[in-house]
Order: structure tokens, then C-alpha cells, then sequence
């Protein structure tokens, strides 16, 4: 008998099985639209969007309409054509961020959870920390430190989420190291290579994709409330947290921040629901305990 | 130990990060015209000690910290713990109220949902709780002032209470416990009013995440055999349901209660800058961007006392539940 | 003999993705007080869900026919509070694991009174009181320490004892005792089947026993049934059914067993697998593994019939018979 027969009879790995089943959740379909629909505008807008984004209009404040679907700004820019750019900027930053923060906490986790000893401890006491201190302060005080700035505040936001994936990573890797069908696969002799890419990466990669579609959530929220603050993207950018900044000072014209937080609502809502429904799929209960542990 | 162990570690992390800024607090802080005049650069920085090296500057600051002193804001010129004392009950008065509103709603509606697996109730919850979780809090408190206070009128727009009413004797600094206590039941109802507002925003994240997490952990424990035995003894449903079923649900969903601390701070600094809610989140913002530098770490500090506070009483709520994690 | 329980041509669906399946297909039983009745079969053959059944705690998504009447009630159909004064009062369920039937983090206190108090009215003394008392029928030593327990401080049989405490805590007319023995040591066994059996005789109660094990039925039975596939096969007696079984099936179950007066004598285990609900063979379920099988045991259903003997059979070669001509 190989170990890969008796994996089979392991939880997670028999999840990807279950991935079909998730396509029936309508919400799934909702979230995979959405996601697609605002990819493709991301890579579109500037053939998409009526208007320059930064293009200033004659026309200031106009309530939506035909000519203007979304209404215009303070400066008589088009908002439905910010919106959509708008896309440009939060979609291959949170991307970006994601990458870099699973690169990282990957990584780490990882290490921490293959060789255990003072290796997991400093890994994980890192992680403590920037746990201990909620991630916008910590955010702030690095954009505060480095100076307001878009790619500042991705550094930022890299910072506080690379733990969160450590944590994961570094959890999933030890409850398969412990199970039961790596310790027979090592006692049928398959050397440690094997254990790692027939055992152990089945095993964290679902949870860690399903992790990814929420982080990708988070990543866009963190963003934009920095870009909220000031912290992030600056004024003339069609930046979504920006323009909501905008919004608030212009009560009376609510179409200039309501409709770029509608665009923020759905994209993340969109990550939301891709990742509930593969945590549905995939054994939730792995993904509760390395985040709660 | 590991509370001190922690402290130190925020202290050095907050430390190291907020002293190898490019930027100049003294320029910062300053002004333009100060600025250019070497003479007050030099003064402000002699002041708060910012011309020794680094490591002098961590040592003076730790010793300090042991008694007590987080050492001067550079923006309002006071110690930092009289600001931290000073802003800390608007905070906890609006962090609590939201996470007893988000404790009492997710769990609610999450146990709802679980009972109501894959039903439409189910569905319905999932949208409401992913959407929670989905919604900007600074969109949402925007949306929820533009419509309750501009459109409306139905509440307050800012601040802790009408510019025409005194706040109640300092007892707790709490003005809702405050009022009572002192028998001002005009100042109790017009301080719930201010607070019920950014407090429901602050909860909205929260909400779903508790409701999401309260469906698992209750899905989980209906599939064991107790929760038949307590239905074949012919218990109500609702006994079964919160009797038996939520207590075994618990340690999970105290765990994320505890975590979700970080969410709720986090939401403080956007809320109160918006609903210009005198708390330390507001005042956190302002240290941030004015390079105050002993405020910023004062606030990481105290942050993440409470946070880990928070996590040892759930550890302990763990042994109080659940009898065989108390006798281990 | 009146039957304080009559159950008749109970059925049982289950909604599935490929719509329903049947698990219990027309049953039939009486079950009097002060006796112990038997329920034998392999798993998968209904025994649980039919036990369930008349609790009322079938999985979501079941469907149920036909009648049990306890009393002249009828079980099948009871609804809402009804439904919720039989359970524990009229009828009570020990469940097979008194690893996972105990709720961990309750002390045995509150698990044993909870029901007192909602079911009966009692107040908190009185409750504890009548705790105390179960605790000692059914042998726990050190009963009033014992309430302060949790279950995770408790060996598997007294475990067990505590489950059988808290069915009998209302003093129901039937114990549904559903594999109590099976997840025990052997020694710790014979003491919770003596219990059962003097406790159904003590107390005039009725006790269904579900058990895959006709070792233990032999011992402690009035009467046995025996189910495959969702069907009963045999039922009468316990000393005809299990001493001249006449299905083949119950045969085969009987000849599987050791037994103590000829040791050497070779055990015959039944060839082949039990059918599960999905996979049910037309006919008599049996036919693929019974070695008398003709060609018309795949085409009809064999109905079950009285025979002269006094138990019920549904097979109509009757191997008995069969054997003894060969």
C-alpha cells in the first residue's frame, strides 16, 4: 500500500473532491461574476469609461443621469468613469499584496511548521506581535514613518497580514506532519520530499486558497481605509477610499461617495463569497482551529 | 510573563518602526517657520531626548515605562498617559457597546442559520453576515450619517453628547454609567442617542464575523450524539439549542470574540474619526500623521495590554465552559 | 400477553439527491411490558432508524408510513409537545457510544435532573433527590459524588449506567436500548445486560434491545426479530428462533456464532456483504447470499407468515425442512 491510498482516506484531500458541489451554492456564481466582471473592467476601463477619470468638466456636482450615470465630483470629473478606473488601482494592488504577504507568511509558516524548535518560536512570537497591535495602527505607524503613498501603504498592509497566513500555513503543515498517514508513510520508508509534496501540499493548499479569496477581501478594505485617511493614494487618483474621502465633505452630492463604496462593497463581497463557499467545501474546521489556535 | 514578554516586544517593534522615519517630528511638529530655525529644531529635539542614539533613546524610554511614564506627547505637550486616561473611556464606551450589540446579533443569527441549513433563512443570513464582514466601516458611516442624521434627523450627528449638555460627574468616564449613576436621565438618553449610531457601524463587521463563525461551530456540534440524547430526553428545542448545543459551540466562538479586539480597534480609528468621537482612535490618527512618536507607541502599548487581557480572560472563560480543559 | 407497543408496517424514506431512498420497509412488531424484545441484524439493515422512528428523531429529510401505536397513540404522527411529553416519559433511548451520548461540559447533575425538573415539574431537591436514587439502581458507587462528575471522568460502563439513569428518569414503559453493549469491554457487558434485565423485570418496563450480536440476545431476550435489509426475516421466541432458526439468514447468523459447547466446531461465516439501502437486490433481499435460493426468490418478495410453530418467517423453501430431506 502507498501512502498516497491511504491519504486518500484523508478529510482535506477528499474536500477537493467536494469542489463541484460549492457550484451549486448559487452565491458562489454570484461571487465568481462579480470578481470576473470587475476583473475585466479593471483590464478595460480605458476603453470602457466615457470619460477621462481625471478629465474636468464644466458640469460640477450633477446629480446622475444620462449623460453622467454616476453624476459628477466637486471638480466636474466623471464618477461612473472614476469608478471604473478606480478598478485599475485597488484590483492589481490587493493582488500584488496578497502575493507578497503569502510569499511571506507562506514561507515563514511554513518553516516554522516543518522544523519546529527556535525557528517556529521566533516566527510565531513575530507574529504575536503584530497580532497584538490592530492592524491599522500598525499600518498607520508605518505609512506615518515612511510617509503617505500608495505603495507605502501596500508595504503597510504586507506587514500586518503576513502573520495571519503564517499562522495558517504553519498550523495546517503540523496537524499533517502529526497525522497518522504521514507517520505510516515514513515508517513504509517514503523519504521526507515525498511526505512534503504528496502529503503535506494537498493538505495546505485548499485551505490556503480559500484563505487567499478572503484575504483579497481584507487586503482591498485595509487599502482603501488607509487611502480613506490620507495615507494612501492622494487626491487626483481615482483611488476608491479617496473618492469616498471626497464624498464625505460633499454631503450634499452623495452619489460622489456612495457609488466608489459600492464599488469597494461589491468586489470584496464578491471575494467573500468565493472563499465561504470553498471553506464549505474544504474541511472549515482546519481553517477555524490554525486561525484560533 | 508573557504579558511582559509581549510588551516589550510591541514596545521595541513600535519603537524601532516609528524612529527610522525619513521624516523629521521636529519639522512635523513644529510648523514651517520653526522648521527653518536650526535654534528650535535643536531645542524640541533636546527635549524629547531625540539627539541620543537610538538604543539610549529605547533604554531612557523602557526605564521610564517601568514606572508608569509613557513619556510626552509631542503634539499636546502632555504626558501621554494623562491623554491616554483622558481619551480611553469615549473608546472603551463605544468598543464595548458594539461588541455587545455584534456578540448578541452573530450569535443569535448564527445559530439561526445553522439550525436552518441551506434553507432560504440560511441564505438570506449568509449574504447579510458575508455583507457585514464585506462593507467598508468608513463607507457605511458615511452612508448611515448621510442618511440618519442628514436626511433623517433621527440622531445626533457627532461627538459624545449636544454641545448644550455637560457631561455627567467623572466616575467611570463612561457617560452612559456616568449619567445614571448620577441620576441625569436627560444626559443618559441624549448619550445612547450619540452612541447607538457609530456604535452599530463599529458592530457591523464583527456581526458577520461572529455569525459566521457561531454557524459553524453550531453545525459542528449538532452532528453529535449528546445533542440526540438531549432531544430523546423531550427538552424543548430552545433548551436543546441553548442549553446544550451553544455551550459546547462556545470555545470556538469565544476565541474569535476575543480576536475580533484587533477588528474593533481598528473600526474605532475610522469611526471616531468620522463621527468626531473624542477616543483614542481619533487621537491615534492624529499622532499618526503629526509623527507624534511616544503617543503612537503609548497607544500601540496600551492596545496591546487590552488585547492580551482579552485573550487571557477567554482563556480562562475556555476552563469555566468546558471542565476537562479546568482538571488538565 | 397485550402488547404495549404495537408497531405495524412501519416504513421509513429518506430524501437523497436521487430521490428517496427506503430504508425500513414494512415492519411489524409488538413489544409487551417486563419483556425484553430483540432486535438483530447487521448494520445497515434499519434497526436504528426504526428505533429512531418512533422517537421522532429521524434524520432531516425522512419520511415515515404506517403506525406505532403505544397505548393506542400513534408515535408515528405525535407533533410538537405531544411528541416531546412521550420522549423520556413514555419512551426513552440509550444510545450505542456513552463516549459521545453524554454532553461533555454538563455535569451528570444537570443531565440527570434537567429532564425531572422540565418533564415531571420537580423542584431542584427533589430532583437531586430521585438523581441519587437512579445513580443507586443502577449500581454507580458513590452516587452524590458522582453528580458532581463530568462524563469525561467516568469509565465507558458507568458511563453506560448513567445512560441508562438518565432514560429511566421519568420512568418511561419503553427503553429503547439501541447497541448498549457493543462499544464495552466483555466483562463490562454482562454487568450493563444484567442490569437491563433486572431493571425490565423490576420495574414492569418494556425494553427494545438493538444489537448486531445474538450472543447477547440469546442471554437476555423474551423474544428476537431478526431484520435484513430493512425487512424482518424471523421473529418469535427467543429459545425457537435462535435454537431452530428457519430463514436462512438467521441461520447463518446463528452458525457465525462461537459456540461454547463445541469449540471445535468451525464457524460459518454468511458469504458475501449485507445489502445497504442504496443497493437493495430485487426479490428477497437475501437471494444473492442465501444458499437455498431459487429463481423466484429474485422475482417476489417473500411475505412474512405465521408458521406452526408460533414465529413468523418470510422465506418460503424453509430450510429446515430442506435440510432434514437432504
Amino acid at each position: 500500500m502507498s501512502a498516497a491510498v491511504i491519504n486518500s482516506n484523508n478529510r482535506l484531500t477528499t474536500a477537493w473532491r467536494r469542489i463541484p458541489g460549492a457550484w451549486r451554492q448559487p452565491l458562489t456564481v454570484v461571487g465568481l461574476v462579480l470578481a470576473a466582471s470587475w476583473l475585466v473592467v479593471a483590464l478595460l476601463a480605458p476603453w470602457i469609461s466615457p470619460q477621462d477619470p481625471l478629465a474636468q468638466g464644466p458640469a460640477l456636482y450633477q446629480a446622475p443621469s444620462a449623460a453622467h450615470l454616476l453624476g459628477t465630483d466637486e471638480l466636474g470629473r466623471d464618477v461612473f468613469s472614476r469608478v471604473l478606473w478606480g478598478a485599475r488601482i485597488s484590483i492589481p494592488l490587493a493582488m500584488l499584496l496578497v502575493s507578497l504577504a503569502f510569499t511571506i507568511g507562506g514561507t515563514l509558516g511554513g518553516l516554522a511548521g516543518y522544523l519546529g524548535g527556535w525557528v517556529d518560536e521566533v516566527v510565531m512570537r513575530g507574529a504575536d506581535f503584530v497580532f497584538a497591535v490592530p492592524t491599522i495602527l500598525l499600518a498607520m505607524a508605518v505609512v506615518a514613518a515612511l510617509g503617505p503613498g500608495l505603495f507605502h501603504a501596500v508595504l503597510a498592509v504586507v506587514l500586518v497580514s503576513w502573520p495571519g497566513i503564517a499562522r495558517v500555513v504553519r498550523g495546517l503543515v503540523r496537524t499533517t506532519m502529526e497525522s497518522e498517514y504521514v507517520a505510516v508513510g515514513r515508517l513504509l520508508g517514503s523519504p521526507t520530499h515525498r511526505a512534503l509534496t504528496v502529503d503535506v501540499l494537498p493538505n495546505v493548499a485548499g485551505p490556503v486558497i480559500v484563505l487567499a479569496a478572503l484575504e483579497i477581501g481584507n487586503a482591498i478594505l485595509l487599502l482603501s481605509a488607509l487611502s480613506f485617511l490620507g495615507l494612501g493614494a492622494r487626491p487626483p487618483d481615482a483611488e476608491w477610499g479617496s473618492m469616498v474621502s471626497t464624498g464625505a465633505q460633499h454631503f450634499e452630492a452623495w452619489w460622489i461617495g456612495v457609488f466608489p463604496g459600492v464599488a469597494i462593497v461589491s468586489i470584496v463581497l464578491a471575494f467573500n463569497f468565493l472563499g465561504d463557499s470553498l471553506r464549505d467545501a474544504f474541511d472549515p474546521k482546519a481553517i477555524i482551529k490554525a486561525r484560533g489556535a | 510573563m508573557a504579558l511582559v514578554f509581549l510588551c516589550l516586544g510591541v514596545s521595541v517593534m513600535a519603537f524601532v518602526l516609528t524612529h527610522i522615519v525619513p521624516n523629521d517630528p521636529a519639522v512635523a511638529n513644529l510648523g514651517d517657520r520653526a522648521s527653518s530655525d536650526p535654534v528650535a529644531v535643536r531645542l524640541y529635539r533636546e527635549h524629547f531626548g531625540l539627539d541620543k542614539p537610538l538604543p539610549v533613546q529605547y533604554v531612557v524610554y523602557l526605564g521610564n515605562l517601568l514606572h508608569g511614564d509613557l513619556g510626552e506627547s509631542e503634539q499636546s505637550r502632555r504626558a501621554v498617559r494623562t491623554d491616554l486616561a483622558e481619551y480611553i473611556p469615549a473608546t472603551a464606551e463605544l468598543a464595548i457597546t458594539s461588541m455587545v450589540l455584534a456578540c448578541l446579533l452573530g450569535i443569535t443569527l448564527g445559530v439561526i442559520a445553522a439550525l436552518r441549513r441551506n434553507r432560504l433563512t440560511d441564505q438570506v443570513l449568509r449574504v447579510v453576515s458575508l455583507g457585514g464582514m464585506s462593507t467598508p466601516q468608513f463607507w457605511l458611516a458615511l452612508v448611515a450619517l448621510y442618511v440618519f442624521f442628514y436626511q433623517l434627523s433621527w440622531v445626533p450627528g457627532s461627538g459624545r453628547l449636544d454641545a448644550a449638555v455637560l457631561p455627567p460627574p467623572h466616575l467611570t468616564g463612561l457617560f452612559t454609567i456616568d449619567s445614571l449613576a448620577a441620576g441625569q436621565f436627560d444626559v443618559f438618553v441624549n448619550s445612547v442617542q450619540h452612541l447607538i449610531l457609530p456604535a452599530c457601524v463599529l458592530a457591523a463587521f464583527n456581526m458577520g464575523l461572529f455569525t459566521r463563525f457561531t454557524r459553524s461551530a453550531v453545525l459542528e456540534v449538532l452532528e453529535n450524539d449528546y445533542v440526540r440524547t438531549a432531544r430523546a430526553k423531550g427538552l424543548p428545542e430552545l433548551t436543546v439549542v441553548f442549553r446544550h448545543v451553544l455551550r459546547a459551540a462556545s470555545p470556538p466562538i469565544l476565541t474569535v470574540v476575543g480576536l475580533a479586539f484587533g477588528n474593533v480597534m481598528t473600526g474605532t480609528v475610522l469611526v471616531e474619526n468620522i463621527f468626531s468621537w473624542p477616543g483614542i482612535g481619533q487621537y491615534s490618527y492624529r499622532s499618526a500623521t503629526a509623527l507624534d512618536l511616544p503617543a503612537i507607541v503609548g497607544v500601540m502599548l496600551f492596545v496591546a495590554i487590552v488585547y492580551i487581557l482579552v485573550n487571557m480572560v477567554v482563556d480562562i472563560l475556555y476552563g469555566v465552559v468546558d471542565p476537562r480543559i479546568r482538571l488538565a | 400477553m397485550t402488547a404495549l407497543l404495537s408497531v405495524r408496517d412501519l416504513r421509513v424514506w429518506l430524501d437523497t439527491a436521487r430521490g428517496p431512498l427506503s430504508i425500513v420497509d414494512g415492519v411489524s412488531f409488538d413489544i409487551a411490558s417486563g419483556q425484553v424484545f430483540g432486535l438483530a441484524g447487521e448494520s445497515g439493515s434499519g434497526k436504528t432508524i426504526t428505533a429512531l422512528a418512533l422517537l421522532g428523531l429521524l434524520p432531516a429529510g425522512a419520511r415515515t408510513d404506517g403506525s406505532a401505536l403505544l397505548d393506542g397513540t400513534d408515535l408515528l404522527t405525535m407533533r410538537g409537545a405531544q411528541r416531546r411529553r412521550t420522549r423520556g416519559r413514555e419512551v426513552a433511548m440509550v444510545f450505542q457510544d456513552p463516549m459521545s451520548s453524554l454532553h461533555p461540559m454538563l455535569t451528570i447533575e444537570r443531565q440527570l435532573t434537567e429532564h425531572l425538573r422540565y418533564q415531571l415539574g420537580m423542584g431542584g431537591k427533589e430532583a437531586r433527590a430521585r438523581a441519587i436514587d437512579l445513580l443507586t439502581e443502577v449500581r454507580i458507587p458513590d452516587p452524590e459524588a458522582a453528580l458532581r462528575g463530568y462524563p469525561h471522568q467516568f469509565s465507558g460502563g458507568m458511563r453506560q449506567r448513567i445512560q441508562i439513569a438518565i432514560g429511566l428518569a421519568c420512568e418511561p414503559r419503553l427503553l429503547i436500548a439501541d447497541e448498549p453493549t457493543t462499544a464495552l469491554d466483555v466483562t463490562v457487558q454482562a454487568g450493563i445486560l444484567r442490569l437491563l434485565h433486572r431493571l425490565c423485570q423490576e420495574k414492569d418496563l418494556a425494553v427494545m434491545l438493538i444489537t448486531h450480536d445474538l450472543g447477547v440476545l440469546s442471554a437476555l431476550a423474551d423474544t428476537v426479530t431478526v431484520m435484513y435489509a430493512g425487512r424482518i426475516v424471523e421473529g418469535g421466541p427467543t429459545a425457537q428462533v435462535m435454537g431452530r432458526s428457519r430463514h436462512p439468514y438467521t441461520r447463518g447468523l446463528v452458525d457465525s456464532l462461537p459456540h461454547p459447547e463445541a469449540a471445535d466446531r468451525a464457524l460459518v461465516p454468511i458469504a458475501g456483504d449485507p445489502a445497504g439501502p442504496e443497493s437493495r437486490p430485487s426479490g428477497c433481499a437475501f437471494h444473492p447470499r442465501c444458499r437455498y435460493a431459487e429463481a423466484s426468490c429474485s422475482t417476489t418478495v417473500p411475505p412474512l407468515v405465521r408458521t406452526d410453530d408460533g414465529r413468523e418467517m418470510a422465506c418460503p423453501i424453509d430450510p429446515l425442512v430442506a435440510t432434514l430431506a437432504r
